[in-house]
C-alpha cells in the first residue's frame, strides 16, 4: 500500500484558535501530503499542541474558525504513553480495534463483532483484508504483530506498570500503528525519555514509518530530532507557519554532515536561538 | 582524526587507594521509605497482645470480674450460650439482617451511582436527591421508619440498606465522575464507542473508588446494626447484650462484643481479599 505523495493527507486552512481572547493560531495554513513526515517546531507556548489537537479533533469548545481535513484513520501518540493501567499490554494495543475487547469478552463476542468491524473500514489492511470484518482473533493477531514490530514480543500479558518508560512508549506506538493510520499525530512522544532511549526510538519510528507510510505530524522541542526524522520541518511562529523547510539529506543523517549543520542553523535562527560560537564547529572534521 | 581513550582496567587499584582504605567504601546507605516486607500474620499481633494483658489482669485479680470477666469465663459462657441455642439463633438473626440490608444497599447505591455517573439526566435527578438525603444522618431516620414499618425486621433492614447505599453511592459516583481526563481523550482518539468507553475505561477506572466505598459500607453496616439491635430489638446479638446489661452479666456482653468484632474483622478481610484479586494491576506501597 504505497502512499501517493501527490495526494493531500491532512489540511488546515485559515485556522484560528484562541484562549480567553488571546489568539494562538492566527490564520494558519498547512498541508501534509500522503506519506510525508512533518516535524513541527516552535517556541514553548507558540501553539504546537493547539494545532495538533485541532487535527486530532480534541479541541472541543475551543474558540476559533477555519477548516481541518484529515483522513478517516488518524492515530495520536501522546507525550505520556497513556496506557490503561487495568488492561494488559496486548489489550491496550488492540483498544482501538473493532474486535479489541478484553480477552474474555473478545472471545464471547466474536460472532457479533464479525459483521460490523469499524477498524476495517479503510481499504485493504496489511493482509489485504477486505473492508468490514475484523474478528476478535484477528484483532489480537494484529496486536501481537504490532507488539513484535516495536520489539515487545512476549510481553503481551504484562501489566503496563511492569514496563519501563521506554517500553510503555513503545506499546503506545504499537497501539497507534495497529489501526494502520493514514495520519499519525505525535506530541513530543519522546519528551519524557532519556537520551539513549530517545535515539533508539528515533530509529524505531523511522523504520515503522518507512514500512507503514502514514503521513506524520510530529511536535517536538528538539531541532536535532526534527532534522533526523522528518522529510520536512515547519516552524510555528506568531500563529502561522514561519519557516517551511524540506530536509533533503540522503541516507543516515549525521550531525557531522555540513548540510545537517546548515539546516540546524536555519531552524535555530527561525526559533530565535543564537548558538554559542563554540558549538558551531563541534563535530566538524578539521 | 585520532582519538586516545584512557582506559582503567578494573583489576588494578587506582593510584592512591591503599590497603588501609583511606577511602572506605561500602553498600549505599539508603533508608527505604516505603514499608518493608509485611510481617507474616502480623495483623494478629495486636489482638494477641491485648488478650495477654487481659488474661494477666484477670489472673492476678487486678481486674474485677464484675467489670470485666476473665477470658476463660467468656469462653465458658460462649460454650453455654451455644449449647442452649441462644447464641447460634441470635447470630443467625443478626447476620441475616446485616446481609439483607447490605446487599440491598449495595445494589441500590451502586445502581444509583451508575445512573448519576454515566448520564447527565441521571446526575440531575439522582445526585441532588442523594445530597439532600445524605445530610440527614441515617440513625436520625429511626423514628420515622418505625412509624412506617413497625419494629419488625423490615425497618432494620431498610435502615441498614439506606446507610450502605449512601456510602456506596458517594464513593462510586465520585470515582465514576473523577475519571482521569487523559483517559477520556485517549478513548476519543482511538474511537471507542460510548458503550466500550464505559465498559473498558470508566468502570475499571472507578473500581478502586468502588472498593473504598465497599469497605466503608461494611464497617458502617455493622455500626448501624449494633445500634438498632440494642435499642429496638427482641432478638439478635445486640438484644442478647442488652438483656445481659440488665442482669450485669459482663461475660455475656463480652461474648457479644467478640462476635461483633469477628463479624467486622471477617467481612473486612473478605472485602480486602476480593479487592486484591480484582485490582491485581495495582502496585501500591502496601504491596
Ligand atoms: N486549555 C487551555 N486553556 C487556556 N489556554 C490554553 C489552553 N491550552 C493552551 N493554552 C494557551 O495557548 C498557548 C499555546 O499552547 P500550546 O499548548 O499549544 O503551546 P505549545 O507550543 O504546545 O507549547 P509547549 O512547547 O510548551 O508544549 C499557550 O499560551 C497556552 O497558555
Ligand atoms: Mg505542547
Amino acid at each position: 500500500m504505497a502512499a501517493d505523495p501527490g495526494r493531500v493527507s491532512a489540511r488546515a486552512s485559515a485556522l484560528i484558535r484562541g484562549f480567553g481572547g488571546r489568539t494562538v493560531l492566527d490564520g494558519l495554513d498547512l498541508e501534509i501530503p500522503d506519506g510525508q513526515f512533518v516535524a513541527l517546531l516552535g517556541r514553548s507556548g507558540s501553539g504546537k499542541s493547539t494545532l495538533l489537537r485541532a487535527f486530532a479533533g480534541l479541541d472541543f469548545g475551543v474558540a476559533g474558525s477555519g477548516e481541518v481535513a484529515v483522513p478517516d484513520r488518524v492515530s495520536v501518540v501522546f507525550q505520556d504513553s497513556r496506557l490503561l493501567p487495568w488492561r494488559r499490554v496486548l489489550d491496550n494495543v488492540v483498544l482501538g480495534l473493532a474486535g479489541g475487547g478484553t480477552a474474555r469478552l473478545a472471545r464471547r463476542s466474536t460472532a457479533r463483532l464479525g459483521g460490523r468491524g469499524t477498524a476495517g473500514r479503510g481499504t485493504g489492511g496489511p493482509g489485504g483484508r477486505s473492508a468490514g470484518g475484523l474478528t476478535a482473533r484477528d484483532a489480537r493477531e494484529r496486536g501481537r504483530a504490532a507488539l513484535a514490530e516495536v520489539g515487545l514480543a512476549g510481553r503481551e500479558r504484562a501489566w503496563p506498570a511492569e514496563l519501563s518508560g521506554g517500553e510503555q512508549q513503545r506499546v503506545s506506538l504499537a497501539r497507534s500503528l495497529v489501526t494502520e493510520p493514514r495520519l499519525l499525530l505525535a506530541d513530543e512522544p519522546f519528551g519524557a525519555l532519556d537520551a539513549l532511549t530517545r535515539i533508539r526510538m528515533h530509529g524505531l519510528l523511522r523504520r515503522l514509518c518507512e514500512r507503514h507510510r502514514p503521513a506524520v505530524l510530529l511536535v517536538t522541542h528538539d531541532v536535532d530530532e526534527a532534522i533526523v526524522l522528518a522529510d520536512r520541518v515547519v516552524v510555528l511562529d506568531a500563529g502561522r507557519i514561519g519557516l517551511d523547510l524540506t530536509v533533503d539529506l540522503p541516507g543516515r543523517r549525521s550531525p557531522a554532515d555540513p548540510h545537517y549543520l546548515e539546516y540546524r542553523g536555519l531552524l535555530l535562527d527561525a526559533l530565535g536561538v543564537r548558538e554559542p560560537g563554540a558549538k558551531e564547529s563541534e563535530g566538524v572534521p578539521a | 582524526m585520532t582519538l586516545t581513550i584512557q582506559a582503567t582496567t578494573t583489576g588494578a587499584a587506582p593510584p592512591g587507594a591503599t590497603a588501609t582504605g583511606a577511602t572506605a567504601i561500602g553498600p549505599p546507605r539508603r533508608r527505604r521509605l516505603g514499608l518493608g516486607r509485611p510481617i507474616p500474620y502480623g495483623r494478629v499481633l495486636g489482638p494477641l497482645l491485648l488478650l495477654a494483658v487481659w488474661s494477666a489482669g484477670s489472673a492476678s485479680g487486678a481486674l474485677d470480674p464484675r467489670i470485666l470477666s476473665a477470658p476463660w469465663t467468656v469462653l465458658r459462657t460462649a460454650g453455654a450460650l451455644t449449647a442452649d441455642g441462644r447464641l447460634p439463633d441470635s447470630l443467625l438473626t443478626s447476620l441475616q439482617r446485616a446481609a439483607l440490608g447490605f446487599s440491598a444497599g449495595l445494589v441500590i447505591g451502586t445502581t444509583l451511582a451508575l445512573v448519576a455517573g454515566l448520564s447527565r439526566l441521571g446526575e440531575a435527578v439522582v445526585d441532588g436527591l442523594v445530597q439532600v438525603q445524605r445530610s440527614v444522618p441515617v440513625l436520625g431516620l429511626i423514628p420515622l421508619m418505625i412509624l412506617w414499618l413497625g419494629i419488625g425486621e423490615a425497618f432494620k433492614v431498610v435502615i441498614i440498606a439506606i446507610g450502605v447505599s449512601i456510602t456506596m453511592y458517594i464513593q462510586t459516583y465520585a470515582a465514576l465522575t473523577g475519571i482521569d481526563s487523559r483517559y477520556v481523550e485517549l478513548a476519543e482518539v482511538v474511537g471507542l464507542s460510548r458503550w466500550r468507553f464505559v465498559r473498558q475505561v470508566v468502570i475499571p477506572g472507578a473500581l478502586p473508588g468502588f472498593f473504598v466505598g465497599l469497605r466503608l459500607a461494611v464497617t458502617g453496616s455493622w455500626l448501624v446494626l449494633i445500634v438498632l439491635e440494642q435499642i429496638n430489638a427482641t432478638s439478635g446479638i445486640g438484644y442478647l447484650m442488652f438483656q445481659a446489661q440488665n442482669y450485669a452479666q459482663t461475660d455475656v456482653i463480652l461474648v457479644g462484643l467478640v462476635v461483633y468484632a469477628l463479624f467486622g474483622f471477617g467481612s473486612d478481610a473478605g472485602v480486602r481479599l476480593i479487592e486484591r484479586r480484582v485490582l491485581s494491576w495495582r502496585r501500591t506501597l502496601a504491596g
